[in-house]
C-alpha cells in the first residue's frame, strides 16, 4: 500500500474516493480492480492492519483498576461519543474521535459517532449484515412517504450476492420475503435457551421466525480466495479492537488489500476534503479541495470521477460546502433536499426474562453475534398495524449469569468461593431495531458564522425521532415481552430507555446508522442522486454511503451500502468506457 | 499474561499461514501494562485504610486450600486505583465519610474472618452503602484479577470454536470472559 504522505500539490488520478470506511473501501477496491488509478483521501490517521490493533490481546487486568472503562477525566473529551455507553472503552476508544477536537452543533441531541482513521467505522461496526427486501424498496411508494426508491430489489440482488461472497457472511437462509436469503458461510450456533425461544415463538405466533444473526465473520473459507489475507473467526468477541486474524470484514482486512494488489491504489491520510470543485464548462466535477489535517494547508486533487464515501453527514457537508454560481446552495442541491431526511434506527427498547431449566448446560466460545427476529409487523393484511407504518426486528441472545451474580446474591466467604464454581441462571434479552421514516424536517446544515478547528463551517444537526418511531416503540417493548413470556420466560421485564440522560443517550444517531442526507430518486426536483448514485446534475460525482438511502428499512444498512457501491462503481467504469463522463 | 499474547500470535500465524512480523508482534505485545507489583504506593488510601480493606476483602473472598483469594491479588491496589482514577469527587467523599463512620464504631484488627463476615452482613442489612461497596469491590477486584480469572474462573482467551449447547461439566466453571 503506497501512502503518499507528502500529498503532492496537484495530482491527477482516474478516480478519487473520499473516505476509507465500509463504502469507501469498496469503491477503492472496485475502481482499482477495474483498472482506474484511484486515490483514497482519508481525513484521519493511517492505520496498519494487525500491527495497529494494539489492544487486541489485552485482558481487563492489563488496565488500571481492572477495567476497560475510561476515567471521568478522559471522558471530558468525549461528551457525545460516550453516550453509547461502550464507544469510549479503552479497548477501542482510539477508534472514536474526541468531540473536543472535532466539534459539531447539536440543535437537538444527536449522537454522531465518528472514527477518523484509515478504515473508519469499518473497524468498529456491528457486522450484522442483512439485505433490504423487495418490500423495503417499495415502501415509500406504497405508503406515499417521501420519494420512491429509483431501484428495486432485483436491481440489487446480484450486487448483494457479489459483496456477500467477497466479504464472507455467516448466516442461515430462511426463505423469508421480508429478509431475503443470501450467500452465507456456516451459521453460528444458538444456545439451548435461544433454541427454546425460537421454538416457543414459532409455536405461539404462527411460525414467526427466530434465526441466528447474519454477521460478516469468516466461519468457513471464502469461495473467492484461498490466499492468506483473512483468517477464520476465533470467537474472542473483541472485534471492535481490530481483529489480528482479519476474521471479520473491515476495509483493512477485506477491501483495501485487494485494491492495493492491483497496483492502482494510492492512499493519502490526514486529508480532509472540504469541497468538490465544479467545472461549469463541462457540467462535471473536476476534483476536490483538500485540507491537510496536520498543516492546514490546502491543495487540489483532480480526477475523472469522484466517489463520496465520507459517511452520510460528512459527505453531505462536503457537497453543501461546494458552492458555485451554478450550485449556490451546494453541489447537486437543486432539489433543496441535500442534508435533509436524516434517518437512523431507533433502539434501546425491548424486554428481558429469566429462563428455568438447562442448569446442566453451558456454551463455549464468545460468539460475536446474537439471534435475530426478522420483522413481523406490517408485512401483509394480517400483520397490519393501525397506528404506525413499517416495522422492526430484534437482536438479542441468552446467556448464563457469570461471576457478577455473587454480588447480588450477597455471597460471602466459603459460600462465595463455592458459588464461583457454577454459572448462574439463564437470562435472555431482545432489543428492537426500528425503522425510521424520512422526514424533511430532520436535517443538517452548515453554519458559516462558526468555523471548526480545520476552517470548515460547523455542521449543525437538527433531527429527532418523530411520532411514527415513538408509537412503534410501544409495540417493540410489548411484543418483545409477549414473545419471551410465550416461550417460557419468567419475570419478564420490558424496557424503553428513550428518556435516559434527559433523552440524550437514545437520541437520533444512537443506531450509528445515519442515512438519507442525499437521497436517491427519479426526479431531480425531489432527490439528489439518481438510480446509479450519481448526482443528478453532476454525473461524475457518485455518493454510495448512507447518504444515498431513500428509506431506512429496519435492517442494519452497511451491507446495502457495499452493494450500492459495487453497483455504482461498475456503472462509473462503464460510463467512462462509453465516454459519457 | 505473556502466555496469552504468545498464544494469540501463534494462532494468528497458524490461521493466516504467515509468520507474524517483528513489527506486528511488537504491537500486539506492546499494549501490555506492568504486572501488579507487591511494592506499590497507594494514591488515595491511607495505610490504615489499606489494612482494614484488605482484612475485610480477605474475609469476603477467602480462597481455599487450592484456590487463591483476595489476599493473593493485591486487592487494596485495585481499590485504590478504582478510587483514585475512576471515582468522582462525590464518590471519593462518600467513601471517606463511610470509612470514617465505619472505623469509629468497629475495629476489624483482631477480628476473626467469621466475625468480619457477620459484621459485613449486618452492616449491609442495616443499609451501609460503604460496606455494600466494599463487598462489591472485593468481588469485582478478585474476579477481574489475573489469578482470579485464570485460577478460579475458566479462562480461554482464544476459544477458537463456538458451541451453542454443551454439558456444564465440559466447561467446569464460570467463564472468566
Amino acid at each position: 500500500m503506497y501512502f503518499n504522505s507528502k500529498g503532492d500539490a496537484e495530482v491527477t488520478y482516474d478516480a478519487i474516493v473520499v473516505g476509507s470506511g465500509i463504502s469507501g473501501g469498496w469503491a477503492a477496491k472496485e475502481l482499482a480492480e477495474k483498472g482506474l488509478k484511484t486515490v483514497v483521501l482519508e481525513r484521519g490517521r493511517k492505520v496498519e492492519h494487525v500491527k495497529d490493533y494494539t489492544t487486541a490481546a489485552m485482558e481487563v487486568y492489563d488496565w488500571p483498576g481492572n477495567t476497560e472503562e475510561s476515567s471521568p477525566e478522559t471522558l471530558k473529551d468525549y461528551p457525545v461519543q460516550r453516550r453509547t455507553g461502550y464507544t469510549t472503552r479503552r479497548g477501542h476508544r482510539h477508534w472514536f474521535v474526541k468531540d473536543t477536537e472535532h466539534p459539531f452543533v447539536e440543535v437537538k441531541p444527536f449522537n454522531w459517532m465518528r472514527g477518523y482513521h484509515l478504515g473508519g467505522r469499518s473497524i468498529t461496526w456491528g457486522r450484522q449484515s442483512y439485505r433490504l427486501s423487495p418490500m423495503d424498496f417499495e415502501a415509500n411508494a406504497k405508503d406515499g412517504i417521501a420519494v420512491d426508491w429509483p431501484i428495486r430489489y432485483d436491481d440489487m440482488k446480484p450486487w448483494y450476492d457479489y459483496v456477500e461472497k467477497h466479504i464472507g457472511v455467516s448466516g442461515q437462509n430462511e426463505g423469508l420475503a421480508q429478509l431475503p436469503d443470501g450467500v452465507y458461510l456456516p451459521p453460528m450456533e444458538m444456545n439451548c435457551v435461544e433454541d427454546k425461544f425460537k421454538k416457543g415463538v414459532a409455536e405461539n405466533f404462527g411460525g414467526r421466525m427466530v434465526t441466528i444473526g447474519r454477521t460478516a465473520h469468516m466461519t468457513g473459507p471464502l469461495s473467492h480466495s484461498n490466499d492468506s489475507k483473512r483468517g477464520q473467526c476465533q470467537f474472542r468477541n473483541r472485534c471492535m479492537r481490530g481483529c489480528p486474524y482479519g476474521a471479520y470484514f473491515s476495509s483493512l482486512s477485506s477491501t483495501l488489500p485487494y485494491a492495493e494488489q492491483t497496483g492502482n491504489l494510492t492512499i493519502v491520510c490526514n486529508s480532509i476534503v472540504s469541497e468538490v470543485i465544479y467545472d461549469p464548462e463541462t457540467n462535471l466535477a473536476k476534483g476536490v479541495r483538500v485540507i491537510d489535517a496536520e498543516t492546514k494547508e490546502t491543495r487540489d486533487v483532480y480526477a475523472k470521477i469522484i466517489f463520496l464515501n465520507a459517511s452520510a453527514i460528512a459527505s453531505a457537508s462536503i457537497l453543501l460546502n461546494s458552492r458555485s454560481d451554478r450550485f449556490p446552495n451546494g453541489l447537486g442541491n437543486d432539489s433543496g433536499e441535500l442534508g435533509h431526511n436524516i434517518m437512523d434506527h431507533h433502539l434501546g427498547v425491548g424486554a428481558r426474562a429469566d429462563f428455568e431449566g438447562f442448569e446442566d448446560k453451558y456454551y463455549t466460545g464468545r460468539r460475536p453475534n446474537g439471534i435475530y427476529v426478522p420483522r413481523f409487523v406490517n408485512l401483509d393484511k394480517s400483520s397490519e398495524k393501525k397506528d404506525y407504518l413499517r416495522g422492526f426486528g430484534y437482536q438479542g441472545g441468552a446467556s448464563r449469569q457469570g461471576w457478577y451474580k455473587v454480588i447480588r446474591e450477597m455471597k460471602l466467604g466459603k459460600e462465595l468461593m463455592e458459588s464461583l464454581q457454577t454459572p448462574g441462571e439463564w437470562t435472555m434479552g431482545i432489543g428492537g431495531f426500528g425503522e425510521c421514516l424520512p422526514n424533511h424536517e430532520n436535517k443538517m446544515y452548515l453554519d458559516y458564522d462558526n468555523m471548526d478547528p480545520f476552517g470548515m463551517p460547523m455542521i449543525k444537526i437538527d433531527a429527532e425521532w418523530k411520532e411514527n418511531e415513538l408509537t412503534m416503540r410501544k409495540d417493540m417493548a410489548s411484543a418483545a415481552a409477549e414473545m419471551l413470556e410465550a416461550a417460557g420466560g419468567k419475570d419478564v421485564r420490558s424496557y424503553d430507555s428513550i428518556d435516559d440522560n434527559e433523552g440524550k443517550n437514545r437520541a437520533m444517531g444512537i443506531g450509528i446508522h445515519e442515512m438519507g442526507t442525499a437521497r436517491m430518486g427519479r426526479d431531480p426536483k425531489t432527490s439528489v442522486l439518481n438510480k446509479f448514485n450519481q448526482i443528478h446534475a453532476c454525473k461524475n460525482v457518485y455518493m454510495t454511503d448512507g447518504a444515498a438511502m431513500t428509506s431506512a428499512g429496519c435492517q442494519n444498512p452497511s451491507l446495502t451500502y457495499m452493494a450500492l457501491t459495487a453497483r455504482a462503481a461498475n456503472h462509473a467504469v462503464e460510463e467512462l468506457k462509453k465516454m459519457n463522463l | 499474561m505473556k502466555m496469552n499474547r504468545r498464544e494469540v500470535l501463534k494462532t494468528a500465524g497458524l490461521v493466516l499461514g504467515y509468520t507474524i512480523t517483528a513489527g506486528s508482534a511488537a504491537a500486539i505485545l506492546g499494549g501490555c501494562s506492568a504486572d501488579p507489583t507487591p511494592n506499590w504506593t497507594p494514591e488515595t488510601l491511607k495505610d490504615d485504610q489499606v489494612k482494614t480493606l484488605e482484612k475485610i476483602a480477605n474475609a469476603i473472598v477467602p480462597g481455599t486450600d487450592q484456590l487463591p483469594g483476595a489476599k493473593d491479588v493485591n486487592i487494596a491496589k485495585f481499590m485504590d486505583e478504582r478510587l483514585s482514577i475512576y471515582a468522582t469527587e462525590e464518590e471519593k467523599t462518600a467513601f471517606q465519610e463511610g470509612y470514617s463512620s465505619f472505623v469509629e464504631n468497629h475495629k476489624v484488627t483482631g477480628m476473626s474472618d467469621q466475625e468480619i463476615l457477620d459484621l459485613v452482613k449486618s452492616e449491609i442489612e442495616n443499609g451501609s452503602d460503604f460496606m455494600k461497596a466494599v463487598h462489591e469491590q472485593s468481588i469485582i477486584g478478585f474476579c477481574t484479577s489475573e489469578r482470579g480469572m485464570k485460577e478460579v474462573l475458566v479462562f480461554k482467551p482464544i476459544p477458537s470454536e463456538q458451541k451453542g449447547c454443551v454439558p456444564l461439566e465440559e466447561v467446569g466453571g464460570i467463564w472468566a470472559i
